[in-house]
């Protein structure tokens, strides 16, 4: 088990270094005389191997350890059943009264003479949907990693 | 058995394979919270309320990320709420005093290093521990707590300017 999590780590390639790199770039501490550039590095390093030695530790913890058998997963999973079925049934009735609600509104309105609007309605929606798609929020994700 | 293959069925509604998928991801979990919260029993709980709300949210898997990556975008949303339940608890426990810190030599960076950690908000340690524990990319770290990337950058530079500045003062008193 933790040679996979082991497995999962990807390359380590510093990210204390990678993320405090701006902290190095500072003047002398006139106080000390000594070079304030020389502290921040050491302990960058300190800070790195403190956080290293806390995670190798805990890691060391739950190599020690065992996951739970199969068969408490089972219950678990056993345990949460009624409660998916009731959440499913309360998702579809929701969707049906919804769908239901918004049909019967385009009636009504279309019934009570008011067509134009609706018909303006939905060519507004038609005109601006692939935009609204287009800033969705995973196309935005997807640009966001991109960078 | 292969993780995707596992999903495939889970997804299909085997359960059996739903359990194999927790059982291989439970420690991969409780070290997460392990980390982050540095309180085994609260560690524990959570895991297992994870596991849980995994079980009831299988549908919503998409499957573009790992299925341990779900678990702890799970996991720190919990995580979240359970800080709001007991902030008054939290606030006697982890805003300790300064003074409470080591104050001297490198031996006691270990120790100065936990409560170091425990002083930084818990979004500011959950991101520090995905990325320094776990390498994840910022995009990913992004995607599992729901935030935008830039927000991840500041979090993880604030993260490590206030551990930096905190050690420096034990280390160079």
């Amino acid at each position: 088990m933790m040679d996979k999590y082991q497995g999962e780590k990807k390359k380590r390639e510093a990210p204390v270094a990678k993320v405090t790199i701006g902290f190095l770039q500072e003047g002398t501490d006139q106080e000390s005389g000594q070079p304030k550039r020389r502290r921040a590095q050491a302990t960058l390093s300190l800070l790195a191997e403190s956080l290293d030695e806390f995670g190798v530790e805990i890691d060391r913890t739950l190599a020690k350890m065992e996951a739970p058998s199969l068969s408490y997963f089972r219950e678990l999973i056993q345990k949460a059943k009624p409660q998916i079925k009731r959440r499913k049934a309360i998702e579809t009735l929701s969707f049906l009264v919804m769908a239901l609600s918004y049909l019967f509104l385009i009636g009504y309105s279309i019934d009570a003479g008011y067509l134009l609007p609706v018909v303006i309605f939905f060519s507004v929606a038609w005109m601006f949907l692939p935009i609204v798609l287009l800033f969705s929020g995973d196309f935005r994700k997807e640009r966001g990693s991109e960078e | 058995m292969k993780e995707a293959n596992l999903i495939k069925r889970a997804l299909a509604g085997e359960e059996e394979a739903l359990a194999i998928l927790l059982q291989d991801n439970y420690l991969m979990t409780l070290g997460y919270f392990t980390k982050v919260t540095q309180d085994p029993e609260l560690a524990k709980d959570l895991t297992q309320e994870t596991m849980v709300r995994a079980i009831k949210n299988l549908r919503r898997f998409r499957g573009d990320s790992k299925f341990s990556s779900w678990l702890i975008s799970i996991g720190s949303n919990l995580y979240r709420d359970e800080l709001r339940k007991r902030r008054s608890v939290e606030n006697k426990e982890i805003f300790v005093s300064k003074s409470a810190l080591g104050t001297d030599q490198m031996g006691t960076m270990k120790v100065d290093i936990k409560r170091a950690l425990l002083r930084l908000s818990a979004e500011k340690r959950m991101t520090l521990a995905l990325k320094h524990f776990y390498d994840y990319s910022y995009a990913e770290i992004a995607q599992i707590l729901k935030i935008p990337i830039g927000t991840v950058r500041s979090r993880l530079h604030s993260a490590m300017s206030q551990l930096r500045e905190e050690l420096q003062e034990s280390a160079y008193p």
